[in-house]
């Protein structure tokens, strides 16, 4: 009995020696970030800290680090202010850990962008997120949202008529509707706004712009279809104290922008914001009598707080557009019923309150709360000859984000409800249509993170339209850097959208076509699909990059607006046939010298539907496009020059068979150039530039059908293509007082 | 023909070596190490120089710290561009930084580490 003992003892002795052994075990690793360029940088001075263990360390000059630690598995965490916390489950202490540090910290959903000024795509992201700076902003001066793209291969802007002026961003070849926007993670345009809401976005208010091709996060709602595009304003923190921009084009058109930022404390900062814009005179250079562009004004103004506390962050404000404009024939007046012209006028009132709220949980060192809310007041009037459309929106909007990690930065998920009400009164020719929608809805998604090298991020979403049922949009997206200088993703997912057709296409009133509405309208349903592959690469030890991506987006059900039963008659109703768009883009970015720029993109479309009962191609659709651009800036950065030239395929249009032969056109487009440049002169204080749109003089000619006789059956403004207008010619001038630099916050 | 050509670009050749030499002589292009640290830094020093006259252009990397500029011997010269610099508050080389000027830097731009909480 004694022998088994000892012998078991004997057995034993290792056993406790080994995990004696394993108490106090060295864990060593290093700890890098990816600096602007691409390239490992290490981190010298972050701290890392055990959840159980009591030892600490800091990182040493080359970025390494070494700990001690009693208890394995233990999560190990990696902080360095003004980076995204670490959280790790080590295991094995005989690794050699890396660890990237990402700039920026998360709050509900929007990463907070680091100071990275031009045109990229992160290869950290599990999303295709291709984000915007102010220094590209700045190639394209003018003015407002719709024109914040004019150097971008992925977002197309069409104007929608030739009597509005409104403009129209399309994705993937799909049209503006499609896409969805928001500022901040707070919903931009939606309902009524669509069709006019982008000018009501100065240029100059915009800090970044953030384009995700396909469907995005569940956590801003199961809109996005074609893209979403986020916009991050100017924060008071970021912006220079006292900031003027002049404007003023060859049509008279007129711009003035106002920001003044204040940093009250430390915690608490504000700033406003001023936009003016005029158009006094008319200008007619197609000569077909008709106002090229709505003569009137836009005004907005925004009023927003920051709130930085330890632990939590606040935003809240309020944001305000007004719109009065004047289109149709030259010399007639919207408001004037007695002067026998064909006259269009645009009214539009827009009042929000914003609120955005984030609250760091101290006990769970990665738990963060963000609630976002808003509530919006959208009025517009707008007449085309003797069309009348008026709509009112009043809408709330909550959402609540829950984020946590599960365990370790590995694992982590978001989780949150929300809540919308939109009602809405529309008045088209007198019949009136009233509608209340109330959403609520809750979602979740998870992301799996294997040391930022293979993300997947699956999210569900539930929400329940009292209209319309329950609506659920299941949505995936993986990332996989293959090698460190290359990413793969793949993403597809469910997006759905509730019409609202006066609205969403206001512009097509331009015309004397019947509109034929089916009173039951059902959410639009689509699943889209897509894979992108972005390298990158060293030229002349600067960074370039190509990239290509593939969208299919199918339609389940389709909300369609039908030209094709006849040149008199507008079709808007759901259909269930076969629609899709396939959408296809190169684009290659290349740094060739210091401050030098090329980029070539190509892109092809093939959208399809079924019109008047046949499948064809979606009118107003090019079958390709080609961007060209460059830009350099001399190396002390006191010229910036900029060429951007775009080549447009053909587009199909609708048939005018049926109308006398002098108000039918061609059943296909003519291809053409765009040709846009700008030359900007940076001084000391300020800068001031000079630019030119539409160079070689493109116009579409007899753009409007039946012009001379805007009151009789055959007048249609809509059949638009092309530019309109001529080749425009502008300048203007940025003038910035920077903050006080002792009271810039320490960590910007 | 061909040796016309051929002749006429080393013609070229030379009359290009020869401007780039008296070109030596007019500019000259510096580079030592700074003690900056962030983006802002490098925005504060660049802006700086780039509006000094006899500055053709100022790059810092902000990976070594290297900071270069190419200027005109005319106008400056190497120990009066470590000088501006210093102004700024950074050490340049080996000129030790302007103390007042150091002391109105943002503090995070003082020492690396400093911005912890």
């Amino acid at each position: 009995m004694n022998k088994l003992f000892l012998i078991l003892l004997l057995h034993l002795l290792p056993v406790m020696a080994q995990s004696q052994d394993k108490e106090k075990q060295l864990v060593k690793g290093k700890i890098v970030t990816i600096n602007e360029n691409g390239e490992e940088q290490a981190v010298p001075g972050a701290k890392i800290k055990w959840a159980q263990n009591p030892q600490m360390g800091i990182s040493k000059n080359d970025g390494t680090f070494e700990i001690m630690a009693d208890v394995l598995p233990d999560t190990l965490f990696i902080k360095f202010t003004g980076y995204e916390l670490i959280a790790y489950q080590v295991e094995d202490p005989s690794i050699d850990y890396t660890f990237n540090l990402k700039e920026g910290r998360v709050l509900d959903g929007v990463v907070v962008l680091a100071e990275n000024t031009n045109k990229h795509i992160d290869l950290r992201d599990p999303f295709h997120v291709e984000k915007i700076g102010q220094d590209e902003l700045r190639k394209a001066a003018c003015c407002n949202l719709s024109e914040s793209f004019e150097t971008n291969a992925s977002v197309d802007v069409n104007i929608t008529d030739a009597v509005s002026g409104a403009k129209k961003l399309h994705m993937l070849g799909l049209d503006g509707v499609y896409t969805q926007l928001q500022w901040e993670n707070i919903p931009l345009v939606r309902g009524l706004s669509t069709s006019f809401g982008l000018s009501f976005t100065p240029g100059t208010w915009i800090q970044s712009i953030q384009i995700t091709k396909g469907t995005g996060s569940v956590v801003n709602g199961y809109e996005s279809m074609a893209g979403l595009i986020n916009l991050e304003l100017i924060k008071p923190t970021q912006g220079p104290r006292f900031y003027l921009n002049l404007y003023g084009n060859r049509f008279s058109r007129g711009e003035v922008n106002f920001h003044a930022a204040q940093i009250i404390n430390k915690k608490w900062s504000t700033m406003s914001f001023l936009h003016l814009s005029h158009q006094q005179f008319e200008t007619d250079v197609n000569n077909d009598g008709f106002r090229d562009n709505p003569i009137g004004t836009i005004a907005a103004l925004m009023h927003r707080w920051s709130f930085n506390g330890k632990d939590s962050e606040a935003k809240f404000g309020i944001k305000a557009t007004f719109s009065d404009k004047l289109g149709g024939q030259l010399g007639s007046n919207g408001n004037d019923v007695t002067i026998p012209s064909w006259g269009a006028s645009f009214k539009a009132e827009h009042v929000e309150l914003f609120g955005k709220t984030g609250i760091f949980l101290n006990k769970r060192p990665k738990a963060s709360i963000g609630i976002v809310s808003q509530l919006k007041y959208h009025h517009m009037l707008n007449t085309y000859g003797l069309t009348t459309y008026e709509g009112t929106q009043k809408k709330a909007y909550l959402n609540a984000i829950y984020s946590d990690i599960l365990g370790n930065t590995n694992h982590s998920y978001k989780t949150g409800a929300s809540f919308i009400i939109d009602d809405y009164d529309q008045t088209y020719n007198g019949n009136n249509f009233l509608k209340t929608e109330i959403v609520p809805g809750a979602f979740f998604e998870y992301t799996f993170n294997r040391n930022d090298n293979f993300i997947v991020v699956a999210g569900l979403r539930g929400d329940y339209h009292n209209l319309f049922g329950p609506l659920v949009a299941p949505r995936l997206h993986a990332k996989w850097n293959i090698t460190k200088k290359s990413a793969l993703r793949l993403s597809t997912g469910r997006g759905l959208r509730v019409p609202n057709p006066y609205a969403d296409f206001n512009g097509f009133m331009a015309s004397n076509r019947l509109w034929v509405v089916d009173p039951n309208i059902q959410p639009e349903d689509v699943i889209s699909s897509g894979v992108t592959y972005t390298q990158k690469f060293l030229t002349f030890n600067e960074v370039s990059s190509i990239t290509v991506d593939y969208f299919y987006t199918h339609f389940l059900n389709a909300f369609m607006v039908d030209m094709d039963y006849g040149p008199h008659e507008l079709h808007i109703h759901n259909s269930t046939a076969t629609a899709f768009a396939h959408s296809a883009q190169a684009e290659i970015s290349i740094k060739p010298t210091k401050g030098l720029e090329l980029r070539a993109a190509f892109k092809y479309y093939d959208v399809q539907a079924e019109f008047n009962g046949e499948q064809r191609s979606r009118t107003f659709v090019p079958k390709f496009r080609t961007l060209l651009n460059a830009g350099y800036t001399t190396r002390n950065k006191k010229w910036m020059f900029d060429v951007t030239g775009n080549f447009v395929g053909k587009k199909r249009l609708p048939s005018l068979e049926g109308n006398p032969e002098e108000h039918q056109r061609a059943l296909e487009s003519e291809t053409y150039w765009l040709l846009n440049s700008q030359l900007t002169h940076n001084f000391k204080r300020f800068s001031v530039y000079l630019g030119g749109e539409n160079l070689l003089n493109v116009i579409q000619k007899n753009a409007i059908i039946a012009a001379d006789d805007p009151f009789g059956s055959y007048f249609d403004a809509t059949q638009i293509w092309a530019p309109i207008s001529g080749f425009n010619i502008y300048g203007g001038l940025h003038f910035e007082i920077d903050q006080k630099e002792e009271k810039k916050p320490k960590n910007l | 023909m061909k040796n016309i050509v051929g002749l006429m670009m080393l013609l070229f050749l030379f009359t290009n070596a020869n401007a780039q030499e008296t070109k030596a002589k007019k500019v000259n292009t510096v580079s030592f190490e700074t003690s900056a640290i962030c983006g802002s830094c490098k925005k504060r020093i660049e802006k700086e120089l780039n509006y000094t006259k006899g500055i053709v252009y100022s790059e810092l990397d902000l990976e070594t710290k290297v900071l270069t500029v190419k200027y005109k011997t005319k106008v400056l010269d190497e120990a009066k561009i470590k000088k501006l610099v210093s102004d700024i508050g950074y050490k340049a080389g080996d000129v030790e930084p302007n103390k007042e000027a150091y002391n109105n830097l943002p503090k995070c731009c003082k020492k690396p580490g400093l911005c912890e909480d």
